[in-house]
């Protein structure tokens, strides 16, 4: 096969195969690739094209408050968001898969070691240096944080956008049908079933065409999903999907801090948790953040976070303190040049409230606009401060430099945080359909051949970036999907 | 304001024009005594050269937040090596061997984790009082 545009199709068109993956990011590619391999033909619906285009990247408007712009914080286009997207890679950790005080039951349905399973192939997807996240495996020299309650994490870096990866292997596969400028509008349910019966597909040109499969799966990122199932209404008036009211929300990002300044000594050391002297590993850069260990979590009942130090310089707030501050810690010590920040990012705690909606407004293809709203909670203010407690100690302890604290930040933290355009838990997985949308196959608890791909299904956030873990997760729904349509 | 010209700014400010400041740079301590600006100058506050009255705005903030209850506490806490008390005033006779001292105190305090924040940084015990005597040296 070769990839369509589906501007070139007559209108009426109807588009069929086994699977029909709606989305083509890096879950989309990745989910078409896997059925390839297993031999299951199927069908992915993409919204742009293989460049980017203004027009395409305009159906994504939407407002988001103090978030970042719904246009810019995804790609839409083949490739999806890989096009920009910094590559930082890291498993979840294994109190991301347990119920923890601090964020009530929730819970994974599935364990860490089923996600871990996939991991070999979501590096080779990534193509990242190697399945190894111990620290001596990259620092073998390494001396552990001074204070026990912390720990080295590794992450690994490799930025590849998944369309120049993998363009090829979609346009030589014989079973994989790549559908460029479809924008599904609606997904429509069979009649007097819960089954989703077709989609509706509209170009920008105003080209209608229809796709039906045997099972459909959703993989267009942790918004624009939940926006199309919620505005999906011709045949489920609460929106498809939502039969418990979940679709949509339990939206989080990783909330970041940072850079903050640092006074750095002269001749400080180099920490290990530096992101620019990391080692690579042939392009991979390797970086190991300050982070809690699992056994001060449990005591302390700390959610997760990193602390990294990056050699971007941010000035202090006040540069006359901070040049006092640099003599006081290193008297007797010549003036130093180096200049260092520190950010911090933390593990958010679920909080129904955060959600994504829609408002009255439709863009070009007569779709419904998102309304996120992220709100995070006293709890995440509570981690932060504790997070920058313990990193700047930290940092302070192994020489490295000196945090500044509270300045740039006013009363309340959070106000300065950013998020890291991961779009998680919109479309949470769970036990049961009280509690989420979606279960441990990643079906639809309440749309029997619909499933959803990608961080929208993460019922807890962790600390580390989601597209090697949706990657993960991706390559099992492959397997469920082969069992699926094979039936 | 970019980090560049925040880095060239700060420069300039701990630069100040002055030969006594690269003296600082290039070996030391020595020599910033003869530095005007930070208080008498055989005092604490002349090793800090042009930065005095910032650390001693540190020093303000600790006693303000009671780190010390006045300035002869802060005093006692620091080592006696190279300096002479001259009633409130500690006067420095051999800035190296002070220095040198007071980094061994401050190593075995950063390997105990021993800091508190003031002013917007963490500082050690000993750090503190530093800043603290600095403020009433001026």
């Amino acid at each position: 096969m070769t990839i369509l545009d589906a501007q070139d199709l007559d209108d009426g068109t109807v588009l069929r195969a086994p699977v029909c993956i709606v989305g083509g990011g890096a879950a989309g590619i990745v989910l078409a690739l896997e059925l390839d391999a297993a031999g299951v033909d199927c069908l992915v619906l993409e919204s742009g094209g293989r460049e980017y285009e203004e027009e395409t990247q305009a159906l994504y408007r939407g407002e988001a408050g103090t978030y970042f712009n719904l246009t810019t914080t995804r790609l839409r286009q083949l490739g999806g968001t890989t096009n920009h997207y910094g590559g930082q890679s890291r498993p979840l950790d294994v109190l991301d898969f347990e119920p923890q005080p601090w964020r009530g039951d929730v819970a994974w349905p599935i364990t860490r070691d089923e996600l871990v399973a996939e991991l070999p192939a979501a590096v080779g997807y990534l193509g990242l240096a190697r399945d190894e996240w111990a620290v001596e495996a990259f620092f073998p020299d390494a001396a552990a944080p001074a204070d026990p309650d912390l720990e080295h994490r590794v992450f690994q870096q490799y930025a590849r956008p998944f369309d120049d990866a993998f363009g090829d292997r979609l346009e030589a596969s014989e079973r994989i049908q790549v559908v460029l400028h479809a924008n599904v509008t609606q997904i429509r349910l069979a009649e007097g079933s819960p089954a989703v019966s077709h989609l509706e597909v509209r170009t920008l040109g105003g080209t209608t065409l229809r796709a039906e499969a045997d099972a459909y799966v959703l993989a267009t990122g942790g918004i624009e999903s939940p926006r199309l199932l919620l505005a999906s209404t011709a045949d489920a008036p609460a929106g498809v999907g939502n039969s418990s009211d979940l679709v949509g929300r339990y939206f989080n990002d990783h909330p970041t801090i940072g850079p903050l300044s640092m006074v750095a000594p002269a001749g400080a050391p180099g920490p290990l948790a530096i992101q620019e002297e990391a080692r690579p590993g042939e392009n991979v850069l390797v970086v190991a953040s300050l982070s809690p260990t699992v056994e001060a979590q449990r005591r302390l009942e700390l959610p997760a976070f990193h602390g990294i130090v990056v050699l971007a310089g941010t000035p202090p707030t006040d540069e006359v303190l901070a040049a006092g501050v640099e003599r006081l810690i290193d008297v007797g010590r010549p003036v130093s040049e180096q200049v260092r920040s520190v950010v911090i990012g933390i593990e958010p705690v679920p909080n129904r409230e955060s959600r994504i909606t829609l408002d009255g407004t439709r863009n070009d293809v007569g779709d419904l606009q998102a309304v996120l709203d992220w709100r995070l909670t006293d709890e995440d203010e509570a981690t932060f401060r504790q997070a920058v407690a313990m990193v700047a100690t930290e940092l302070a302890r192994q020489g490295v430099g000196r945090v500044e604290l509270t300045p740039t930040m006013g009363e309340r933290w959070l106000d300065q945080a950013l998020g890291q355009h991961h779009h998680m838990g919109t479309l949470r997985m769970s036990a049961s359909p009280v509690d989420g949308v979606v279960d441990g196959d990643l079906r639809f608890h309440d749309v029997p051949n619909l499933f959803a791909a990608g961080s929208a299904v993460f019922p807890t956030y962790g600390h580390a970036n989601p597209t090697m873990n949706l990657v993960a997760l991706t390559v099992r729904l492959a397997r469920t999907l082969q069992a699926e349509v094979g039936r | 304001m970019t980090a560049a010209t925040g880095l060239d700014r700060r420069r300039f400010l701990l630069a100040g024009g002055t030969a006594a400041a690269l003296v600082v740079a290039g070996v030391g301590l020595v020599g910033c005594a003869d530095d005007g600006d930070g208080g008498a100058e055989d005092g604490l506050a002349g090793l800090f050269g042009e930065a005095a009255p910032a650390v001693a705005a540190i020093g303000s903030q600790a006693l303000a937040d009671g780190v010390y209850p006045d300035a002869g506490a802060a005093r006692s806490a620091l080592p006696a090596a190279g300096v002479e008390r001259d009633g409130d005033r500690i006067v420095v006779v051999d800035a190296a061997a002070f220095t040198a001292a007071v980094q061994e105190v401050l190593v075995a305090e950063l390997a105990d984790g021993r800091l508190q924040p003031v002013a917007g940084y963490l500082f050690t015990d000993t750090e503190l009082a530093l800043a603290v005597a600095v403020a009433d040296d001026g």
